[in-house]
């Protein structure tokens, strides 16, 4: 049977977690200014702080920031029985976004900088949260998740976030507008060690999880019913599976903004060269997902130094393309 | 005298305000290759349901096995009774090999990974619907029965004693729909299998199982041997159509066709 084994789960996530490590790397180096391994090394101050203090939280974030849309992106595509699903279709994102833009019009960012942690992704992920327990709320009928209600209710929702963010960006001062325009574009600016970590430590255990209910969500994406008559118990995989890659998903935009396209794309792209077992998909998507965002924010900070650039704009500039190509040639799975 | 491994007992079930079953009750025995039919909406595909727990019963008692089948857990079910659909959507291009591992799910813990145990049992299941040459091939790539087959080898690698199969020649040709049904009948009596198939084809169906029940009215109309029950009058009053029974050499049952 040449089905995954251990051992190749094991080596195609080692492979996959070097890329990772070595894009990462690459991307501490790359900036308005290259620092070279060699200087690196050098124990010079100034290097120290522009890695450490700078780059290094950066990075990380964009690695956690990555990974988890892209891991949430495979679980719900598995989860709606969707492959245009992204982590961003079921509303969490735009209640986020909502929140983080209702932190930037009240000017909360200046008047709480004694707080240990910044406001606004705190903002964020409380609207994240919000969001799914309203969304949770309209989907749960007779006591189980509909996959269809949940994806008219998160659209309709997400029309009704960015109704409300239209307005307030409307009445904002100039220079609010432009803040929350640059948030809306989704990057990774200003991210503290702190936040970074936060986000690492909620994205991580979620992966695990995600991971863990990937043969779940193998039998799942045949159909409800025959993954209950396989002997899984469908409706807690799913309730879950929703639970956990949305406070994910949370936790992503809360500190990054709605970064563009990496949820629906690197999924699909993992598919086509790994399979569709999503016991491995979830994880190599993470992997690959960090990568992607870590690369991609790299190459926006290069092209737009000594300035900066959201990553949003990029990955959605540069994976569009890409998907639309993968869809011409007929790969990127079966549309129902 | 082992338990039957299915039995209805004036099982009652209604979807919303429609009543589907007013009072259902029939035992199929060990080693039985029992077809049940029906007209649309007499509950055929409701019954399959009920059987394996994805709706439950409003009122009568469903046993799997000789046990209520409430008191049983997901997985168990799942052990005791394997279904083959009549047609699965695919989403993702999972391989062969994949789909009828999935079927060992009620036996594999948790998130684990499928054992050497399982992949012997995945590949004898393969074996046994005839298909071991498909091993490796994306289910996309396959024609439709070639998939029918591979749906039946994931609900034999579940290892349960009874087999519930949903119109599974229904979008098959004749050769096919022919080829399946021998196969069930081989496997039946090989390994001791119960076989329940739902199916439209009254033809079809009693040239290979031995017992019919007819559906209809919300409970069982007819029930016997395709010789005993396969008159111009049970027809007609099952399906509302007037049809007509001529003996044919060689066949087993009356051949039925539409007057």
């Amino acid at each position: 049977m040449n089905a995954l084994t251990p051992r190749g789960w094991l080596l195609r996530l080692g492979a996959l977690l070097l890329l990772a490590l070595l894009c990462a790397v690459a991307a501490l180096g790359l900036g308005a200014e290259w620092i070279s391994p060699r200087r690196l090394l050098s124990g010079d101050p100034r290097v120290a702080f522009i890695l450490l203090d700078l780059r290094l939280p950066r990075v990380l974030a964009g690695l956690f920031v990555g990974g988890a849309l892209a891991a949430c992106g495979a679980a719900f595509q598995a989860l709606l029985r969707n492959p245009l699903a992204s982590p961003f279709v079921l509303g969490v994102s735009g209640g986020g976004s909502l929140g983080a833009v209702l932190a930037i019009v009240l000017g909360l960012d200046a008047a709480t900088a004694w707080l240990p942690l910044p406001i606004r992704p705190l903002f964020a992920f409380a609207g994240c949260l919000a969001a799914l327990l309203l969304i949770y709320a309209v989907a749960r009928q007779g006591g189980r998740l509909r996959p269809e209600i949940l994806l008219l209710a998160g659209v309709v929702a997400n029309a009704f976030f960015l109704s409300v963010m239209g307005f307030l960006q409307y009445v904002a001062s100039p220079h609010q507008a432009q803040e929350i325009l640059r948030w809306m574009m989704g990057g990774l600016f200003g991210i503290t060690m702190g936040a970074a970590l936060l986000t690492g430590a909620i994205v991580l255990a979620g992966t695990v999880v995600l991971t863990a209910l990937g043969r779940d969500l193998n039998v799942l994406s045949l159909g409800e019913e025959t993954a209950v008559q396989l002997g899984v118990p469908a409706a807690r995989v799913r309730r879950r599976v929703f639970v956990v890659a949305s406070l994910m998903t949370g936790a992503a935009v809360a500190v990054a903004g709605p970064v563009a396209f990496v949820g629906l794309f690197v999924p699909h792209a993992v598919r086509l060269t790994l399979g569709s077992d999503h016991r491995l998909v979830v994880p190599a998507s993470f992997l690959a997902g960090g990568a992607v965002l870590v690369l991609a924010d790299a190459a926006a900070r290069v092209a737009a130094s000594p300035g900066e650039m959201p990553v949003g704009l990029l990955t959605a500039a540069l994976g569009a393309p890409l998907f639309l190509v993968l869809l011409a040639r007929g790969r990127a799975g079966r549309i129902p | 005298m082992t338990a039957a491994p299915l039995a209805f007992e004036a099982v009652r079930f209604a979807y919303g305000d429609a009543p589907v079953f007013t009072d259902l009750s029939f035992a199929i025995h060990p080693g039985e290759f029992a077809a049940i039919l029906g007209p649309n909406g007499s509950g055929k595909t409701t019954l399959l349901r009920l059987a394996t727990r994805v709706v439950r019963a409003a009122g009568g008692r469903i046993l799997l096995g000789g046990e209520p089948l409430d008191g049983l857990p997901r997985r168990e079910v799942a052990r005791r009774a394997a279904v083959v659909p009549q047609e699965e959507t695919r989403l993702f291009n999972y391989s062969v090999d994949e789909i009828v591992l999935m079927g060992r799910t009620p036996w594999v813990a948790g998130f684990g990974f499928e054992g050497g145990e399982d992949r012997r049992i995945a590949r004898a299941a393969l074996e046994a619907v005839e298909a071991e040459h498909l091993r490796g091939r994306p289910l996309g790539e396959l024609s439709g029965g070639e998939r029918q087959r591979v749906l039946l080898a994931r609900a034999l690698a579940q290892k349960a004693p009874l087999l519930l199969l949903d119109e599974p020649t229904a979008h098959l040709d004749l050769r096919h729909q022919v080829a399946v049904l021998r196969l069930l009948d081989g496997l039946r009596a090989r390994e001791g299998l119960t076989v329940v198939l739902i199916s439209h084809d009254v033809n079809l169906a009693a040239r290979f199982a031995g017992r019919l029940l007819f559906l209809g009215e919300g409970r069982v109309v007819a029930d016997g041997p395709p010789r005993e029950v396969l008159t111009p009058d049970v027809l007609t009053r099952v399906y509302g159509a007037k049809v007509a029974a001529v003996d044919v050499p060689g066949l087993p049952a009356p051949f039925i066709y539409p007057e």
